[in-house]
């Protein structure tokens, strides 16, 4: 059976193809002797000698290996061209983890080193003391802002129709820019040779997937919709839901030339009218209310990407052109009214010299409007979106220009790169310098260095630690700078254990420190942060797992003193294992332990009257030391099992998976306030206070994925 | 591969990190532990347009244990404000328990200070056995109203003030229900360093008079409120002297 999608490349080059539907590839090479690289997951990687003096044919036959690993599949292997610090998460290995009810690729990267979700409620993450907002997300290139569900607590992708995502934790190449901490990076699935057509139901959402190539035009489309909002017009009242969907149509006018079709949008709505929750009314479901709701933009909030991108491709040569327009748009009438609304144009271009000499150039023109309103007086929605608190309104309008240019060579044991990153903005240039090295010290070890600045021209205005719509972002006046630098170590233990360490620093100028909940008024300093990653990972065989442990150290600097940022995690560990029980039953245990959270302990308190009529302001504490104490230490437990049942032309996997399997009542974040002054008795007679709040409790779920073959 | 015949010490591999996780999983409670300061909190705010200028002094005192009663009150400090003196209301006579006067209890009062916009005053405490605390505040000036602008579905209000400032406004009008007519809140808000108001044309009727309040806070209180800051326009001890300002215009739209 021919294999579609097979990677091929000449060994040491960055020669590669890959196969087509019908199994063929072309490598156009002068006469020489040759390795050639054969891998695709499932199948054996093979490695063919060649030597030749004229065009030739070879037939290459790739043995299936039992895939036992059903667990997580993390590749820390270098990948493309790049040298700098990736993961790359497969979507299969990502459905197999124990997740929150759908499988999410936010928390999927959390078991990865430098990579720590520090409230376990959202799916938000920090990249290496970053904080969330230097994360940018790229969906089939195109940068989309704050891409979440449910408040905040499920990312907003579908992983049917996703490829594989890599995530850079730390230096990342000259192409990649506008962020500081990190990328993630998705890429959807081409036609892979057999149609796909996937049906999915889970406690929060059905699916559907589908994914076929008609003559030279493939299509590939994805939809998923919560069903509890229309059920809760029957059952219980839930005046909230979502949906999203993507859809990519390509079509290969030749070997060279193909043009992509894309686009994706994520959507939470309310089915009742935003100012009356918390009323009688709320809870009803009404279908004009959510039809008002879903197109005339009222009361949701979301992403929308379109884009249009031309790839000309061959074997030396490869420029891709991209056009999009990506909004984030936030409407909770008439409380909030936010877009960010980007139109992009870039265009990418690579060129291969002598086998081993790569150069990649490009240039991006960015327009960004930015609509941006909050009023919240209202305190019962205070509670429920505590961001608000403080009305602004802001119409804000920029222009971005960037270039980029990167050359990467390898002779002998070296690979290096080196390139730059050049913006312009508001007739201000920015330089990004980067570089790179690896160095293969004997077959199974590598040394890798990294060094780079990056800079940030989009902020978030204050640190969402609660669930809210969203946690939009807001151009800066003077963009934040991050200076990185890493030194690391490769080396594969057995043939099928992989380990690596890495150390590394990082200095931020302007990051906003003090935003005391308020755009106008955002205050910066400077951070450092210096960090230890390690990682272990056995992917083949009867028990799969990986190991990832991050130590991490933060320091920020204002207004002449010094604390830890709010993330800074000393200590973060998690483990996943992933193991096949018997035939059609796999079970995947995942474990996360971490230091506690730092906070501002409350000294004393007095008696202020600052408002004579609001008796909450009445009530004042002295704080001390800002980040000078932490919370108890976080730890969870989450199991899963999945059994598959085959039939004639489908297969059922049914899902089964625990979070926080033994209820660990985690400490996230404390209302001083509400800790010192309401409390209640348990059933025993003790006084419990409130104000505490917890992590994710035990949450059980299950899921039903019907695949026609 | 015959998943049956695994060696018993590898699945007791598996389970080792389940039954490790299941010693350490409990109810996590929190229990901060931090000696509480012993200091004094000073909390003055001077209104222009009050009859009488009022404060409060109370101890600090640990959160635990927090419930205002009279004993956190002190009625020994002696309190002036540009060399006018303020009288104390002894410790035993006020009534912090009841929620109805505890909202508003001050123990340091005066009839005999003007407040004036744009002028500054300094104050000066002196409480046995502690440093003097000395503090000065610049009441907000008046402000002059800019116009009225309409866009997409909103009036804009705009004045011109200090821009470093914070200003609360409320907007009167004029409404009847039923038999009855009354001078009645429409709509309120909150401008935070912006010098403008933002009013939906849905709560305005054209060519009715409305009232428009704008009160100015001082640059400290100001910061005590958006900064979250423990001590403001005061150099020692805890807490605010700050000033506020009401200016009323008649408008309609």
């Amino acid at each position: 059976m021919p294999l579609a999608g097979v990677n091929v490349q000449i060994k040491n080059t960055f020669i590669g193809t890959s196969t087509d539907p019908d199994g063929f590839f072309l490598i156009d090479i002068k006469p020489g002797k040759y390795e050639l690289v054969f891998s695709f997951i499932g199948y054996e990687t093979k490695v063919q000698k060649i030597e030749f003096d004229k065009d030739i044919e070879l037939h290459v036959f790739l043995h299936q290996v039992l895939l036992t690993m059903k667990g997580i599949i993390v590749e820390a292997e270098r990948v493309n061209q790049n040298i700098e610090t990736n993961y790359r998460l497969t979507a299969r290995s990502m459905s197999n983890m124990p997740a929150f009810v759908e499988p999410d690729v936010f928390r999927a990267a959390s078991y990865l080193p430098g990579v720590i979700n520090y409230n376990d409620l959202k799916g938000d993450i920090t990249i290496r003391g970053s904080s969330p907002d230097q994360t940018q997300v790229l969906f089939d290139g195109m940068e989309i802002y704050y891409p979440f569900h449910l408040f905040g607590a499920l990312g907003s992708f579908n992983l049917n129709p996703i490829d594989d995502v890599r995530i850079y934790t730390g230096g990342f190449p000259a192409n990649y820019g506008g962020r500081a901490g990190g990328i993630i990076d998705l890429k959807t699935k081409d036609f892979s040779g057999k149609r796909e057509l996937n049906i999915n139901v889970s406690l929060l959402t059905s699916g559907i997937y589908y994914n076929n190539m008609y003559k030279k035009t493939g299509i590939s489309f994805a939809a998923r919709k919560t069903y509890f909002d229309i059920l809760s017009k029957f059952v219980y009242p839930i005046p909230y839901g979502y949906v999203d969907a993507n859809f990519k149509v390509y079509r290969n006018f030749s070997k060279h030339w193909r043009i992509d079709l894309l686009g994706y949008i994520n959507n939470d709505f309310l089915t009742v009218p935003a100012d009356q929750i918390g009323d009688g009314n709320a809870g009803q479901f009404n279908f004009a209310e959510f039809f008002n709701n879903f197109y005339k933009g009222k009361n949701n909030w979301g992403n929308r990407l379109l884009g249009i991108k031309s790839s000309f491709k061959k074997s030396d040569f490869q420029l891709e052109g991209l056009f999009y327009n990506s909004l984030f748009f936030m409407y909770f009438l008439p409380y909030i009214k936010n877009r960010l609304n980007n139109y992009t144009m870039k265009l990418d271009f690579k060129y291969l010299k002598y086998s081993n000499l790569l150069f990649n150039s490009g240039i991006q023109l960015q327009k960004m409007n930015q609509d941006y309103f909050w009023k919240f007086n209202n305190r019962d929605l205070l509670e429920l979106f505590p961001a608000g608190i403080f009305p602004d309104d802001q119409h804000l309008s920029n222009v971005f220009f960037n270039t980029f240019f990167n050359a990467e060579k390898i002779i002998n044991r070296w690979d290096m790169s080196t390139g730059f990153r050049y913006s312009f903005v508001k007739n201000k240039a920015y330089f990004e310098p980067r570089f790179s090295f690896k160095f293969k010290l004997d077959n199974t070890t590598k040394a890798f260095a990294t060094f780079g600045k990056y800079t940030q021209f989009l902020v978030s205005p204050f640190d969402n630690n609660e669930l809210t719509i969203g946690n939009p972002l807001v151009l800066t006046k003077r963009p934040l700078h991050v200076y990185n630098i890493s030194l690391g170590l490769e080396k594969k233990l057995t043939p099928l254990t992989h380990s690596k360490v890495e150390i590394y620093r990082k200095y931020m100028t302007y990051l906003p420190l003090d935003k005391n909940n308020y755009i106008s008024h955002i205050k910066t300093g400077t951070a450092s942060v210096n960090g230890v990653d390690v990682f272990f990972i056995k992917n083949k065989g009867f028990l799969t797992w990986q190991l990832a442990y991050t130590f991490l150290k933060t320091r920020g600097y204002y207004n002449g003193h010094s604390f830890p940022l709010d993330w800074d995690i000393t200590h973060n560990l998690s483990i996943l294992f992933g193991t096949k029980m018997s035939k059609g039953w796999y079970t995947n245990l995942g474990i996360f332990v971490h230091s506690g959270k730092p906070y501002s302990p409350v000294i004393s308190s007095y008696y202020g009257i600052i408002d004579k009529t609001d008796p909450y302001y009445n009530e004042r504490f002295i704080y001390g030391k800002r980040n000078s104490t932490r919370y108890p230490y976080y730890a969870r437990l989450d199991f899963s099992v999945r059994k598959t049942y085959t039939w004639k032309k489908v297969n059922v996997e049914f899902s089964f998976q625990i979070i926080n399997l033994f209820y660990r009542k985690n400490i996230l974040n404390v209302n001083w306030s509400d800790y010192y002054s309401d409390f209640y008795y348990d059933e025993n007679g003790n006084q419990v206070r409130k104000g505490i709040d917890r992590g994710v409790p035990i949450l059980p779920s299950v899921g039903v994925k019907i695949i026609f073959k | 591969m015959n998943f049956m015949r695994i060696d018993p010490i590898k699945k007791s591999f598996f389970l080792l990190p389940v039954l490790l996780f299941f010693i350490h999983c409990r109810d996590v409670s929190l229990s901060p532990s931090i000696e509480p300061i012993d200091n004094y909190g000073i909390v003055f705010v001077l209104y222009t347009w009050a009859p009488f200028q009022a404060g409060v002094i109370t101890k600090t005192d640990d959160p635990d244990k927090f419930s205002f009663g009279y004993h956190h009150f002190t009625d020994i400090a002696s309190v002036t404000v540009n060399s006018t003196l303020f009288d104390s209301i002894p410790t035993d006579s006020l009534h912090p328990e009841h929620p109805e006067t505890f909202y508003f209890t001050y123990n340091y009062f005066t009839y005999n200070l003007a407040v004036l916009p744009g002028k500054r005053y300094d104050l000066s405490i002196y409480i046995p056995g502690r440093d003097t605390v000395r503090g000065y505040t610049i009441v907000p000036k008046d402000i002059e109203l800019k116009g009225i602008v309409e866009r997409d579905e909103y009036y804009f209000i705009n004045w011109q003030g200090s821009d470093s400032l914070v200003y609360e406004w409320l907007l009167y009008g004029y409404t009847t229900e039923g038999d009855s007519s009354f001078w009645g809140e429409i709509t309120e808000g909150f401008a935070a360093y912006t010098q403008y108001a933002r009013i939906k044309k849905e709560y305005i009727r054209k060519g009715e008079k409305y009232k428009f309040y704008i009160e100015s806070n001082d640059m400290n209180r100001t910061r005590y409120i958006m900064e979250g800051l423990d001590r403001s326009g005061i150099d020692k001890e805890y807490g605010l002297f700050g000033s506020m300002h009401i200016n009323k215009f008649e408008i309609s739209f």
